[in-house]
């Protein structure tokens, strides 16, 4: 297997974001975009903030104090309503001789004490979790473990914490230095923080099933400690990470499976050789080539939510330029199928192709005609008519330089939607 | 999106540039607006990596870099002249204590400020940065005036709430509301590229333009992360002043800022926007006026269920209202309502006064042939150039395609603008038909003042603490949405 070069770093922020694009084959292959991408017309930009890391490291040292006795974090916990009971805590990150595969057989083997009550360590902080995936053994950080004693009802639903010598689960802990305060919920930098720990739920729960124990024992609940208000007291918020979870799960199953097609069958080469590339000799020639090549044979899909989280969104952005998605989700250009057809429908350049399409294009119809009404009342320039005929396709992917410049950019990229658009519209 | 917008965005899409989707402006300009444009560290919302405020021209009033952005006293230190720059501009906007007929005070003000800022983001930055203000420690330098100034963001960030308000404006949301970009809503948060768009000729931009555009506010070096490193990396060296790379991109997002104000305040200002930043007023009145003449700063982060309830409905009843405002008024509002069927572009029309005891009735037929039409019994308000007549559909007859509305209008003929007993409609008249402002009325009443608890509701808010930070111990804490125990601490 070819290392290093281009691949990805497969970790929690990888898995997190694995097939988050159902349809598309070339983003789940653990090819690093933002490196590959660097130096083209297409570079994502995408350091990581220094000061944001300073901050949250300095913040995770608050947390587990000099001591390493983690003292704020239990009572942060404690006044979440986790009740972890007596305290003894392991913090794996003192053991600085030990390998990462030293440090995952240790965290296997407190796990296995703390389930089965053998040790009395309630919290292991600076964990790794083994995962295997796609033929790759990938090592999962948590900040923290932490096992809690419940009590639960018929339903399975939790009804009281802390009950000794009962039923126990474990939670997973993630530290995370954003703030929160009265009035401004940060949602967005929560909801990533919950598809992280839900890579780490589903590793525990593998873990748990090692160990010969249930997969549930591992609790469907996520912790997320944060920095509370101007300061640096740690504050808990415990959030139900079970649709998040599952979620994961599908979406890590079909990544892996389609990761191990393409490392058994990798057609063109296209894969193998986006990793060998290597990125202190690569021209800008060659990277678009490489991108394209990846393109050709594994397809795309483009989403404007790609432009967040993926380094080749800019690249796929400007061949998706007539492709509906990529305005988002609007209802008449997805099923026109096509910006220029959606155009030319409005504009009857180009009329029904069959009976399904008869009510958009005559909305479509009726919207242009009420803003052409409009404009001429308002005085405003009138808008112009799109070309006519069947190739009068966007004049935006011709106006793309880079891209022009491409070699493998002046083949047709295959894009499984438009590919089905176009067979369903005949 | 309506079906309009919908167009509109492909229209825009594949012609690359911006297309109108508003005739008129519908942001008032109170002729002593101010731009304010911030940058802070990503990792922490309370740093200043930046600021720049004023009066919207080639070059800010104030500019701020501090050299170190996370040493917060030294930051406050250097914030006195923006300080004093904003306070000086919010008091000649004064506020009046009045009494109601009911005999309650109230506060109102003929305006208020108006601020604008780059985008959302810049929004929520200023929302943390007033957080971090009203909570300067009373022991530090300037310290009153630095609260105070963080009141007055405060209330200026929640005033913006008002549909068609003017208080506080992100100036991507302006430019996305009267042109269609072409743009996700991902996209259009970067504002040089909005601005990019609506500047470009009718042949339209290029990605090559477009993608220099989006690297227009993070300066020179276009890149956030490294653009993040810079100033950090710089305070680390304990320099003495701010790199001067983090200086250019404050003023580079300034000139964008700038332009982008400037393309929005050169449309024609719409009669609707006025009374509708009114509202806005009177609610940012009322939130400074206690602390204003009282020295009595107070607010809650999340206010009792029947207030919220209250609000809640004012603000939807507010935007009902706003909308067959601002189609009486631009075309275009109305288009965008007679594709969804809730206005009417009439083909043909036919008149007919009557008068019967002195009363005159108005007797509109009107042909319309599109396809979506408005329910029977609708408010109508029939708007075309210099004709306002308001109206009920009584009968609607026709099928898809070839609707015929008959409308029975019942009004002085002093009130039908435009439509003499001559019954002249000009044949190049267009008649748009759009709904009057509901009268709506918020689904849940309840007294005002009303317990933080409301017994037998499915939501109930309980607070849970007091604030040590607050000036005056009045800021009630509350779990801003988290799940158990985050406002405990």
């Amino acid at each position: 297997m070819i290392e290093n070069g281009l691949r990805a770093r497969i970790d929690a922020r990888y898995l997190a974001k694995a097939g988050a694009q159902a349809e598309c084959g070339a983003g789940r292959l653990p090819v690093d975009y933002d490196r590959l991408l660097a130096h083209t017309p297409f570079d994502p930009k995408a350091e990581q903030a220094t000061a944001a890391i300073a901050y949250g490291n300095v913040f995770e040292r608050r947390c587990a104090d000099d001591a390493h006795s983690y003292a704020r974090v239990l009572v942060a916990l404690e006044e979440a309503g986790l009740i972890v009971g007596d305290v003894a805590v392991e913090d794996l990150g003192l053991l600085d001789d030990h390998t990462i595969e030293d440090l995952a057989e240790e965290t296997h083997r407190l796990l296995g004490g703390m389930l089965h009550g053998d040790i009395p360590t309630v919290l292991i902080a600076q964990a790794v979790l083994r995962f295997e995936f796609a033929g790759t053994t990938v090592y999962l950080k948590p900040d923290a473990l932490t096992i809690v004693p419940i009590t639960v009802d018929s339903y399975g639903e939790v009804v009281a914490e802390g009950t000794p010598g009962g039923r126990v689960e474990l939670v997973p802990v993630e530290i995370k230095g954003f703030r929160v305060r009265p009035a401004r919920y940060p949602d967005r930098k929560m909801a990533g923080a919950l598809e992280q720990v839900g890579t780490y739920q589903l590793a525990l729960r593998r873990e748990a099933v090692a160990l010969g124990f249930l997969a549930d024992v591992v609790s469907d609940r996520a912790v997320i400690i944060n920095a509370l208000k101007l300061g640096m007291a740690p504050v808990a918020s415990v959030h139900d990470n079970r649709a998040v979870r599952l979620t994961l799960e599908r979406r890590i199953t079909a990544t892996e499976a389609r990761l191990q097609a393409a490392h058994l069958d990798d057609p063109n080469g296209a894969f193998a050789a986006a990793v060998a590339l290597d990125p202190k000799k690569a021209t800008a020639k060659d990277r678009l080539a490489v991108m394209a090549a990846l393109v050709d044979t594994y397809g795309h899909q483009y989403s404007p939510e790609c432009l967040a989280h993926c380094g080749a969104a800019k690249w796929c952005r400007e061949q998706a330029a007539d492709e509906p998605g990529r305005l988002g989700n609007l209802r008449s250009v997805q099923f026109a199928g096509s910006i220029q057809r959606a155009r030319r429908f409005a504009w009857g350049v180009e009329a029904a192709p069959s009976p399904e399409f008869e009510p958009l294009v005559a909305e479509l119809g009726d919207a242009r005609r009420l803003v052409q009404a409009a404009c001429a009342q308002a005085g405003l320039v009138p808008l112009a008519p799109p070309p006519s005929g069947a190739n009068g396709k966007a004049a935006l992917t011709t106006k793309s330089p880079a891209v022009g410049r491409g070699s493998a950019s002046k083949r047709p990229v295959p894009n499984r939607r438009g590919r089905a658009a176009v067979a369903r519209n005949g | 999106m309506s079906i309009v917008d919908e167009y509109l965005a492909a229209e825009a899409a594949g012609q690359f540039r911006a297309i109108r989707r508003r005739a008129l402006r519908h942001i008032h300009d109170g002729g002593d607006i101010r731009l304010f444009v911030p940058f802070h560290h990503a990792g922490n919302d309370f740093s200043v990596v930046g600021l720049a405020f004023g009066r919207p021209r080639r070059r800010p009033d104030i500019l701020i870099c501090p050299p170190d952005p996370l040493d917060r006293i030294a930051v406050v230190a250097t914030l006195t002249p923006f300080v004093d720059a904003l306070l000086g501009w919010v008091d000649t906007h004064p506020v009046t204590q009045l009494t109601s007929a009911a005999g309650r005070p109230y506060f109102a003000a003929a305006a208020s400020p108006q601020l604008f800022v780059p985008s959302e983001g810049s929004k929520t930055a200023i929302d943390n940065w007033s957080y971090f203000l009203r909570h300067v420690p009373d022991d530090w330098s300037n310290a009153a005036r630095l609260q105070r100034a963080g009141w007055e963001l405060s209330a200026l960030v929640e005033a913006a709430e008002w549909p068609g308000q003017s208080t506080l404006v992100a100036l991507t949301r302006m430019l996305a509301e009267h042109w269609a970009l072409g743009l996700s809503t991902t996209e259009t948060e970067s504002l040089a590229a909005a601005v990019a768009l609506v500047k470009a000729t009718p042949a339209g931009l290029g990605w090559k333009q477009l993608r220099a555009a989006e690297e227009v506010t993070t300066g020179p070096l276009g890149d956030p992360g490294t653009f993040d490193d810079i100033a950090y990396r710089n305070a680390r060296r304990r320099a003495r002043t701010a790199h001067p790379d983090v200086i250019a991109t404050v003023e580079a997002a300034w000139r964008v800022a700038t332009e982008a104000w400037e393309l929005v305040a050169a449309l024609p200002e719409a009669p609707s926007a006025h009374p509708a930043h009114s509202e806005a007023v009177a609610d940012w009145a009322g939130r400074v006026g206690p602390g204003r003449t009282r020295g009595r700063w107070a607010r809650r982060a999340v206010p009792p269920l029947g207030r919220s309830a209250q609000r809640l409905g004012r603000l939807e009843e507010a935007q009902e209202s706003l909308l067959s405002r601002q189609a009486e008024s631009d075309v275009l509002v109305a288009a965008e309502l007679a594709g969804e069927g809730d206005a009417v572009l009439a083909d043909h029309v036919h008149i007919d006064v009557t008068s019967h005891n002195r009363k005159y009735t108005v007797d509109i037929t009107v042909a319309a042939s599109q396809l979506r039409v408005p329910e029977m019994g609708t408010h109508l308000l029939v708007a075309g150039p210099a004709k306002r007549v308001v109206g009920v559909v009584t009968d609607v007859v026709g099928s898809p395609g070839a609707w015929e509305l008959v409308l029975t209008i019942r009004a002085n003929l002093g009130q039908c603008t435009g439509i003499n007993t001559a019954k002249t409609l000009f044949p190049s008249d267009v008649v748009w038909l759009v709904p009057p402002p509901p009268r709506y009325r918020p689904p849940l009443q309840m007294p005002s003042g009303s317990p933080a608890t409301h017994p037998g509701s499915i939501v109930q808010w309980t607070p849970v603490g007091t604030d040590p930070n607050a000036p005056d111990g009045t800021d009630v804490l509350d779990d801003g949405g988290l799940a158990q125990g985050a406002g405990n601490a």
